[in-house]
């Protein structure tokens, strides 16, 4: 196999920025007034949905591009995608079950944004179970390309679900017209750890987008 | 939603409980990062093998 350093350099340095982003969550950022300690999973929590919402984001567009053009390569940028954007998912759920159990004494709450992240992920898991249960392969990229574009749509419903609907979930305070409504600190030591997990991310959408174009016929 | 930073100069009731969920959070994603590295790594291994093998295994021209 070719070895490529731009993978294990992607990796690296995000690595290295999500770090940086953890020492800022214990020794830069405040506590926060009301929450305290435990609204530190924010800086986990956020940066994890983000990844896992621009990861089905790349599935609905490979998706899109594989329907219409039938290139391999797009299906695999879209299976390896699909992949990380269920680990990422899988984290943010996590993460968000261990804030609600202090913040809201519960580990779920059955309230539109939780409900809709968890139809998300129950989506990309059948966009797997599509590909294995078909009976070709041709037939099983075009099932999973139209489950992951529909899946896609669930994703705007879930940033607009805490304001279409009475919900538990908190308010967004980064995303908002009038903009972030946090102290400087904690805007800053979100963005690293923003940073640092989207390259993570990208290093491991390269490698593993490779081990699938290595795997699978064209 | 607002995120404010604490002013008075006690903090609120810094718990345990509340550290071990911060800590517990950290180690999800992270062993979930470390987890899924180590399927890759495994998976190229097993490629690797499974391309190498049948020229091992060819017989002398």
């Amino acid at each position: 196999m070719k070895r490529a350093w731009g993978t294990p350099l992607l990796l690296a340095v995000g690595g290295l920025v999500w770090l940086a982003g953890l020492a800022m969550v214990f020794f830069y950022a405040p506590t926060e007034r009301t929450m305290g300690i435990v609204q530190r999973i924010f800086y986990v929590h956020v940066p994890s949905a983000w990844v896992a919402f621009l990861a089905f984001g790349l599935v609905a567009l490979a998706s899109v591009g594989y329907l219409w053009l039938r290139d391999p390569r797009l299906d695999a940028a879209a299976v390896a995608a699909a992949e990380l954007g269920l680990l990422f998912t899988s984290a943010a759920l996590i993460t968000g079950a261990l804030w609600g159990r202090l913040a809201w004494g519960a580990w779920w709450v059955w309230e539109p944004r939780l409900t809709l992240t968890l139809l998300l992920w129950f989506v990309y898991l059948g966009y797997f179970l599509v590909r294995t249960a078909s009976e070709s392969l041709d037939r099983a990229r075009r099932l999973a390309a139209v489950v992951g574009i529909v899946g896609a749509l669930d994703i705007p419903l879930i940033h607009l679900s805490v304001h279409w609907f009475r919900s538990q979930h908190p308010q967004p305070v980064i995303l908002r017209p009038e903009g972030p409504h946090a102290d400087p600190a904690m805007v800053e030591t979100l963005l690293v750890c923003l940073l640092g997990l989207t390259l993570v991310f990208l290093g491991l959408l390269a490698l593993r987008y490779r081990l699938e174009r290595l795997q699978t016929p064209a | 939603m607002s995120l404010l930073p604490l002013l008075q100069a006690a903090p609120p009731p810094a718990t345990l409980r509340a550290y071990a969920h911060v800590f517990l959070a950290l180690a999800v994603v992270w062993l979930l990062l470390l987890g899924y590295v180590l399927h890759l790594a495994a998976r190229v291994r097993r490629l690797e093998r499974q391309r190498t093998a049948p020229e091992e295994t060819a017989p002398p021209a």
